[in-house]
């Protein structure tokens, strides 16, 4: 099983991913068809969560495939194979996403009225300074508020934001994944929270529960 | 970013660590003191939580049906050229040449004794072909017979 250490060993004993990796770098039959298989659900969802387009999502998602592909010979079990992958993909979101910025293209809501009135979300924050109930919003007007705060964040914000949320990552594994310190990472998070606190506070507390005031305690 | 509770840019940045269950037991301990005696921290704590678990409601998107199809696809392009069976023979080149030697070797000497075989059970002079009466010959000189074949 090539040279990996002491440490790969025990990684690979421990995760059944450094296993299975281990296998594709070794051109074992139907390895990498099995990583495929194990990875695409979390990885275009990572990726939608990131560029908020399932297109783009899953054209990211199959390049960090070809390039986890393309660099397996190259591969030494030296942290959780997740790590490693979800690595790849944030080198290949943020590259989109900087991308984007340098040549914004023109994003097309298929929730867009257009002429015909205005977007949900903006009616979610007509609704939401006026007097109707925010109870009534619906969960995709909903999401769509949510994405749009999201989308809102900057782009290592939102990074961790879905790594935390949504793959479970702790401080240490966003660390290694965004090349940062836990320090920075910590920081990130607190800052992206804080933006998605002061971008929700209209709709945080629609499940009934009343918005706690400092004074009233 | 507001700020509405009295937090410096550290003890914000512990709140959410705390959230997120990353601060140490002690720094924890702390803060949790803290967030029992004052209630603009905890009313603070209280939003963050819930804007978090906002996140829940965004969609979970997954691949389309053709997705993995698609990506093996295009895998399956780069397959010819960079796969190659990993056996010791790629492991250790040598190993290669050194079976190579063996196969001619083993072929040349497969081959000599074929021949040689044949040569012996066939042509002119073959054991088959070779005299079984013998005839002898009065010599004069020292020598005093020679047997040769008929």
């Amino acid at each position: 099983m090539g040279a990996i250490g002491e440490t790969s060993t025990q990684l690979a004993i421990r995760d059944p991913d450094t296993r299975l990796m281990i296998g594709v770098r070794d051109d074992e039959p139907g390895a990498f068809e099995e990583l495929v298989a194990r990875y695409q659900g979390r990885l275009v969802g990572v990726m939608h969560h990131l560029v908020g387009n399932a297109e783009e999502a899953e054209d990211l998602a199959q390049e960090v495939f070809l390039r986890v592909y393309r660099a397996r010979k190259k591969y030494r079990a030296r942290a959780k194979f997740s790590t490693w992958l979800f690595t790849i993909a944030n080198n290949l979101a943020l590259n989109a996403l900087r991308a984007r910025q340098r040549k914004p293209a023109v994003r097309f809501d298929t929730r867009d009225s257009g002429p015909l009135g205005a977007r949900p979300a903006e009616q979610l924050l007509a609704a939401s300074s006026g007097s109707q109930p925010i109870r009534r919003i619906q969960q995709n007007e909903l999401s769509d508020v949510i994405r749009r705060a999201l989308d809102a964040l900057n782009e290592r914000q939102r990074l961790a934001v879905v790594l935390n949320k949504f793959e479970d990552m702790n401080y240490a594994e966003i660390a290694e994944v965004m090349g940062l310190t836990v320090k920075a990472v910590k920081s990130l998070l607190c800052r992206a929270r804080m933006n998605l606190r002061d971008a929700l506070k209209d709709y945080v507390f629609m499940d009934g529960r009343p918005i706690p005031k400092a004074a009233d305690e | 970013m507001s700020k509405q509770a009295n937090l410096n840019n550290d003890e914000w940045a512990d709140l959410t660590a705390y959230l997120d269950g990353e601060l140490d037991s002690n720094s924890a301990r702390s803060l949790e003191a803290r967030l029992n005696r004052d209630p603009a921290v905890r009313a603070e704590a209280l939003a963050l939580q819930k804007t978090w678990e906002m996140l829940d409601y965004l969609p979970q998107p997954g691949p389309s049906t053709t997705f993995t199809s698609r990506t093996l696809e295009r895998i399956s392009v780069l397959r010819p050229a960079a796969v190659r069976p990993r056996g010791p023979g790629l492991r250790y080149p040598w190993t290669f040449g050194i079976g190579w030697a063996a196969a001619v070797l083993l072929a040349g000497s497969v081959g000599f004794t074929t021949v040689a075989i044949r040569e012996e059970f066939s042509g002119p002079n073959s054991v088959p072909h070779r005299p079984t009466t013998w005839q002898t010959f009065l010599m004069e000189g020292t020598a005093q017979n020679v047997i040769v074949p008929l």
